[in-house]
This record gives structure tokens, sequence and C-alpha cells, in this order.
């Protein structure tokens, strides 16, 4: 019989009042998603762990105000979220020019098709990146955090009618970006 | 199959439904309205793609820094945070907030010591009046000295207080009511000043006048009546 881990919002009360170990053990309990969820917007680790570092720090100084412990997670992917875009304006002159540049096109077939399906996986994460910042903050919070639209509401401070509808639009642009429907890219990685 | 023909109501809700990730199969009254709505349709199309997405994008999850980094993770928090406690704050709001937190119990202690003092003074400005009743009562000389206190910015000299040193302006003024108590009393001074000594400054004079003189003026003026 194993015991019940405690729910966020109790976590949440404890850290409230000065427990540490509350507070330790939501950082365990989010440090993976949240540093994943940076790294997607910076593509760096060192970026991606300091940001998440840098969101814990601001969620245990703004904690007291934090009235509703339930929406804890959506109030951290927020923080987070909107650290990472800052970060990413912050430093978009300085973006290596070296990354633009294409592969060497002369490979054997099988790496070749390999590197046709990565490379659409990495168009359809290019377009993603293109879409507008609350689609596609909708749009990852969905799809990777799995969210339901009540708290993707909350993180992106919505409704979550608006919260819908920014996603459905995501999906029309990013079919409208590649030029056909995602399930045959899909189809065709599925193959790989 | 039209969407003007549709209830706004009715396709926002069907919508909310589809991206959602309602399946049409799955609810009958959805399948029933996307038979029958152009609009609704087009978005079931769409969101049909939506798994596809999630499977494209999940492909190739990002390289996991491992277990060392996760262990890690919490402790460097920790410290971070205590860190970033330590420094000073420079925003300029924290700087302000800072200073109302500070400034705003010291304003408020010093106007509690204002206050208190604006009370002292006043009682003592009250008793000083009475003092001057008290006083004219008495002798002329000691109620214009005290009557010149409660005279402030006026130009006159405070003569006899003795909060405040003598300067050497009201010296003087001390020097020559003396001279002309004296002639009005028709008593000549013993420390009277002559040739040699007029280039004595008022500090020096008044240092050589005795306490006789003045006796000798207050008695001269009480054989008066006391009347200047």
């Amino acid at each position: 019989m194993s015991a019940v881990a405690p729910t966020d919002a109790e976590l949440v009360h404890q850290a409230k009042t000065g427990s540490r170990t509350a507070f330790e053990a939501l950082v365990r309990r989010y440090q993976k998603p949240l540093y994943f969820l940076c790294l997607r917007y910076v593509h760096d680790h060192d970026a991606a762990a300091d940001l998440a570092q840098r969101t814990f720090i601001r969620v245990l100084d703004k904690l007291p105000e934090l009235r509703d412990a339930e929406i804890f997670r959506s109030w951290l992917f927020r923080i987070g979220a909107n650290l990472s875009l800052n970060h990413l304006r912050d430093h978009a002159r300085f973006v290596d020019e070296a990354q633009m540049v294409p592969d060497e096109p002369n490979l054997m077939p099988d790496v070749q098709k390999h590197l046709e399906t990565a490379e659409e996986a990495e168009a359809l994460r290019l377009a993603v990146a293109e879409l507008p910042t609350k689609q596609r903050m909708t749009l990852e919070l969905r799809v990777y955090e799995e969210l339901p639209f009540k708290d993707i509401a909350v993180a992106l401070e919505t409704t979550e009618g608006a919260a819908k509808v920014n996603f459905h639009y995501a999906v029309k642009r990013l079919r409208s970006l590649l030029g056909r429907p995602l399930s045959e890219l899909a189809g065709k990685v599925e193959r790989r | 199959m039209s969407p003007d023909v549709c209830d706004h109501d009715v396709c926002e809700q069907m919508e909310g439904k589809l991206i959602q990730g309602t399946r049409p199969g799955d609810d009958s009254e959805l399948a029933r309205h996307i038979g029958s709505c152009l609009r609704c349709f087009r978005t079931a199309s769409e969101m049909r793609d939506v798994p596809a997405l999630t499977t494209l994008l999940r492909v190739e999850a990002p390289e996991d820094p491992g277990p060392a980094f996760w262990a890690r993770f919490p402790t460097n928090v920790a410290h971070a945070w205590e860190a970033s406690r330590a420094r000073p704050s420079t925003s300029m709001v924290a700087r302000l907030r800072d200073m109302f937190r500070l400034q705003l119990p010291a304003a408020l202690a010093g106007a509690c010591v204002a206050a208190m003092l604006m009370i002292v003074a006043s009682s003592h400005r009250e008793r000083t009046k009475v003092d001057v009743v008290a006083a004219t009562r008495a002798t002329p000389v000691v109620a214009m000295a005290v009557t010149q206190d409660d005279r402030p910015n006026d130009g006159a000299e405070i003569l006899l207080a003795d909060d405040y040193p003598i300067e050497a302006q009201s010296t003087a003024t001390l020097m020559q009511l003396t001279q002309q108590l004296a002639t009005e009393a028709g008593v000549v001074l013993r420390t009277a000043v002559d040739e040699n000594e007029s280039s004595l400054n008022p500090v020096e004079e008044v240092e050589l006048l005795g306490t006789d003189d003045l006796r000798t003026v207050v008695q001269a003026l009480r054989g008066t009546g006391g009347r200047i």
C-alpha cells in the first residue's frame, strides 16, 4: 500500500507557510516539463536550465500572491513561457547565422529519407515557432503538457472559449504553412 | 449543408466539442450537425489533423540532461533563490518600495516628535505669558526683558534670557538701556565709559559694568515709582 502523493494545492499551501520541503517537492514534480517547455523555445540546454531555475525562483517569490492553489501548474507554465519569450526577444539579434546553412545533399538514400522525415518534423517545429505567441503557447500547452483548455485559459489569462479558438487557428495556420494536411507528414514519420 | 441556416450558438458548441477532441463517431448529435453544417464540417476536418500534429511534434523528443542534472536541480534552485535574496534589489519600483518601507515609519516618528515639541513649546509660551504679567508687577526692567522675549521677529533682542548667549548687539542695547535709566534717575555710573575705554567693544563694556551699577539704577527707579 503506497502513500498518496500530496496534491499541488496541498504542497502550495505548505510552501506558503514556509515549508521548504513542500516547495522542493513541487520543483521535483515540475522540473522536467518546465525545462522542456523552456527548451522548446530557446533550443539550448544551458539557457533552458537557467530559465527553468529563474521560473522557480520567480514562483517562490510570488507564491504568497497566488490565491488559487489549484492553478499552480498553469501559473508555473505561464511564468516559464513568458520568461522564455522575454529571453528570445532579448537575444533575437544574437542568432547565429551559421545555423541556417543547409546540410550537404549528397547522401545515401536511407539516410536521405531519414533526413527528409527529420526535416519535415523540423519544418513543423519551425512553423510552430512562426505562430502568433498566444496560438503557439496554446498549442504547446495542449500538445506537450496535455493541459485541458480550462487550465490553458488560466495559464494564458484568457477564457476557455478563446483558448479553443486559438488552438483551432493554430492548427489551421500550420496546415497552411506546411501546404498539406498534417496527417500525410505523420504517416511518413510513423513508417520510419 | 449551409452555415447560414445554422444556429450560431449551436455551431460554437459543436466546434468546442471538436476542438476538445470529441470524435463525431462518439457523439451522435455532433455527427448530425456536421452533416448539415459546412463550417463545422471544415472544423472537424481540420481537427482530424491534431493527433498527427501531436505525433510529429513529439517524434524527436529533446535529449534529457540525465538523472544527475535532475537530482541537482532543486538544490541549484534553492541556492539561486538564497543568492537572489541576498542581493539588494536595484529596480526603481523596488527602491521606491524599500524607501517607503523605511521612511514611512521614520516620518511618522518624526511627526510624533514634532507634535510633542509643539505641545511643549505651546505650554512654555503660556507659562511665559504668566511670567510676563508677574514680572510687570515686580520691576519694569525685568518686565521689558521678558516682554522682549515675547515679541519674535520684530528685531528686538533678548536681553536677559538665560537660554541665549549675550551677543554683541544685545549687549550694546543693555549698555544703552542702563545708561539711559541712570541718566533719567540722575545717577552717575561707577563704570561709566570714559575716553580711554571708548575703544572697548560692547562685550567688554558689559564685563566692566558692575553689579553695583545695576543695583544703583534699580534703587533709583524704585525711588521714582518704577516709571521710565
